[in-house]
């Protein structure tokens, strides 16, 4: 705290020198000079003029210290406004007590009530800047990129919760104290997301990057979109904080893959069956003109496969659009017997065919909240996949439970089961676990799709249970 | 070059390896012979930021001479230096094997491969990332993980000589993965040495050899 001259001392200086010269000038004045030497023999004199001397420097004194008091008060003030500790040390001196010292001088007192204005305005301002951090930190928290502040020296300053959690690891977390800044370089060692914030700091530019990275969350890599932008200081124009965001794009970038796998998927199958038809059309058209008539028939029936299969390929697709385009299903109470049997009858020949048994067992569900001939579908398809991936001789279990306050579908196969890694794909509009062998199973590929479409349009879900070896369980939970 | 700089240096280095060891590994597994001809061209990069970065430690030794932690930094370093540049040699070594392996008569690749190099992948940039953050308990995690390499690279070589045993005609490509698996347990090794060296840098401890000599 700066020194600043003491008035105080300095008004009881002078007021005790003024009034000594005073008392010196009354003395010269009353006797004349040339009693001088009389009276410096009179030691009654003497004692006069001491007396006039102290009474004088008292007078000052008094004065000195009202002069001082009101200024000391303001002081007290202002201290208040600027350091609350300081003021409590000092107002702890027992100024306050002094009678003198709530009487007011007018000039004082305007001072005084400026600056009782000036506290009142940063009370104000301070509440304002209170409630914008508040705003800010509950903003930050609440929003899923992840976000970090560094200063000029690349040490971090802030970052958000989605930040901590995503890229801080936990070591860090727990030994970091609230003084201590981590810098950015023990966070991230990636030169091209360090070179970005450089140049934010050193140049001023914002910038723009996608990165992969693991995150401390799970070991999956994900995509990121990380813009990077410089604060400046709004007269200088320099650089005093640099801002990165992180925006995870991995769904983005996946939801793009499979867009892009489902055309060149489904313009893949349509070919495939155009392909035979075509071929097929011209062998038939030779074998006419040159009058060979004996594999006619047969060739006419493989162009006929081929146009089912085209056929039930256009119907999956459009039932899947219809779907997805959000088709209200009319829900009403059906009983699952009926709909099971019926789907069981219609695949029966198809069943023995493939020397598969279908049982069907019915764990006490009475009605099921559903719509009629979506249920059926999804029976259908579900048993039909059964049918279709299955040992020879191979079973097809359908069992119907209670669960929850909803009811449970469960399709169950002993066919050769499905490997881990393809069970999260399986519900995709034509993920096939073995390409080389669909062709030869049949089917369109947008069964499962179909399934799951179904289950949530209902509030449902559709999950897969499987063992390598062991066979495949489909799971339909309606609510 | 400040220190700073010189670690960072250090990291570009280390990115550098990471990403051709990502490359061979890649292109093993997925049989994509365009990921091994990358490895060589990021080899080059490697090569040239080992000779670099070992004068910049030099030069820094000489003008600042530094003590206590900075020496042990500085020190450890110049090891960790070469460490990256093996690491990359191995996975030139892993991109020349596996250009052989693929031109033979076909076997399997034995799922072991694939999961030693998830491991050794994840102990390159655990150690790398234990030495920027200063990370003991992460530098330690490292060295636990070099045990299941070594489990892993032995399950291999047993299987394979099985393999060799019933159908000789296949001995050479059960060679290249038995030096795959080999290179891949050295990559490991030089990971497990970083770490070491973290430890050595945060604690002035050296525990290498089971630290029984040097305490």
């Amino acid at each position: 705290m700066k020194k600043y001259f003491p008035w105080l001392y300095f008004w009881k200086l002078t007021g005790s020198i003024f009034s000594a010269i005073a008392a010196f000038l009354i003395f010269i004045l009353f006797f004349s000079l040339n009693k001088v030497d009389d009276f410096l023999n009179h030691s009654s004199f003497i004692g006069l003029f001491f007396l006039l001397l102290i009474s004088s420097f008292l007078v000052s004194l008094f004065i000195a210290y009202r002069f001082s008091l009101p200024m000391k008060k303001i002081v007290l003030k202002a201290m208040r406004l600027a350091n609350k500790r300081l003021f409590f040390e000092f107002a702890e001196t027992d100024l306050e007590k002094d009678p003198f010292f709530e009487s007011e001088n007018p000039e004082f007192l305007e001072l005084e009530q400026y600056l009782e204005q000036i506290k009142s305005k940063l009370k104000k301002r301070r509440e304002q800047i209170a409630h914008g951090y508040e705003e800010s930190k509950t903003l930050m928290s609440a929003i899923e990129e992840a976000v970090v502040s560094v200063d000029k020296n690349e040490q971090v300053l802030f970052f958000n919760s989605a930040f901590a959690s995503k890229f801080v690891p936990r070591t860090t977390l727990s030994t970091k104290s609230s003084e201590s800044k981590i810098p950015l370089s023990q966070i991230f060692r990636d030169s091209e997301i360090l070179n970005l914030f450089d140049q934010a700091l050193q140049k001023g530019q914002s910038g723009k990057i996608q990165k992969s990275m693991l995150t401390q969350m799970d070991s999956r890599e994900r995509i990121f979109s990380l813009s990077v932008s410089p604060l400046k200081d709004q007269k200088s124009h320099e650089v005093f904080e640099v801002m990165g965001i992180f925006h995870d794009i991995s769904e983005l970038k996946w939801a793009e893959k499979i867009r892009a796998e489902f055309v060149e998927n489904a313009s893949h199958e349509l070919r495939t069956p155009l392909t035979s038809i075509t071929g097929y059309l011209d062998l038939i058209k030779e074998e006419a003109q040159s009058g060979q008539s004996e594999t006619i028939l047969e060739n006419i029936l493989i162009v006929n496969k081929s146009v089912n299969r085209l056929n039930a390929l256009v119907n999956d697709l459009l039932t899947l659009s219809k779907l997805e385009h959000g088709e209200r299903p009319k829900i009403e109470k059906i009983n699952p017997e009926m709909v099971t049997t019926e789907v069981i009858q219609k695949l029966n020949l198809y069943a023995h065919k493939k020397n598969v048994q279908i049982s069907f067992h019915n764990h006490g569900v009475e009605f099921v909240q559903a719509d009629a001939s979506k249920l059926e579908q999804v029976i259908s398809n579900l048993v039909e996949n059964g049918i279709k991936y299955n040992r020879d001789p191979g079973q097809v279990e359908i069992h119907w439970h209670l669960y929850g306050s909803g009811c449970q579908l469960i399709v169950k196969d002993y066919g050769p089961g499905i490997a881990p890694i393809h069970q999260e794909r399986l519900f995709e509009r034509f993920y096939r676990v073995d390409r080389a062998r669909s062709r030869d199973v049949g089917g369109t590929g947008l069964g499962l799709a179909i399934v799951k479409h179904i289950m949530n349009i209902h509030g449902g879900t559709v999950s897969v249970k499987s063992d390598i070896g062991l066979g495949t369980e489909f799971i339909c939970h309606f609510p | 070059m400040k220190l700073e700089q010189i670690k960072r240096y250090m990291m570009d280095m280390g990115q550098n390896v990471e990403s051709a060891l990502d490359h061979a590994i890649k292109a093993l597994v997925k049989r994509e012979i365009e990921g091994f001809k990358l490895v060589h061209e990021i080899e080059k990069r490697t090569n040239q930021f080992h000779i670099q970065l070992d004068d910049e430690c030099l030069a820094f030794l000489a003008m600042h001479g530094p003590v206590a932690k900075d020496l042990r930094l500085i020190f450890s370093i110049i090891k960790i230096n070469s460490d990256l540049e093996r690491m990359g040699d191995q996975a030139v070594n892993i991109a020349y094997t596996g250009l052989d392996y693929m031109g033979r008569r076909p076997i399997a690749l034995p799922a072991e491969i694939e999961e030693m190099s998830h491991i050794v992948q994840k102990m390159v940039r655990d150690s790398l990332d234990s030495f920027v953050r200063e990370d003991l308990t992460l530098a330690q995690d490292v060295l636990q993980l070099d045990n299941k390499v070594d489990e892993r690279k032995n399950k291999v070589f047993k299987d394979l000589m099985h393999l060799i045993r019933q159908q000789p005609e296949n001995v050479e490509a059960a060679m290249d993965i038995i030096l795959i698996a080999r290179n891949l347990e050295r990559v490991g090794d030089h990971a497990t040495n970083i770490a070491e060296d973290v430890i050595f840098i945060g604690t002035g401890k050296d525990i290498r050899h089971g630290g029984s000599q040097h305490t």
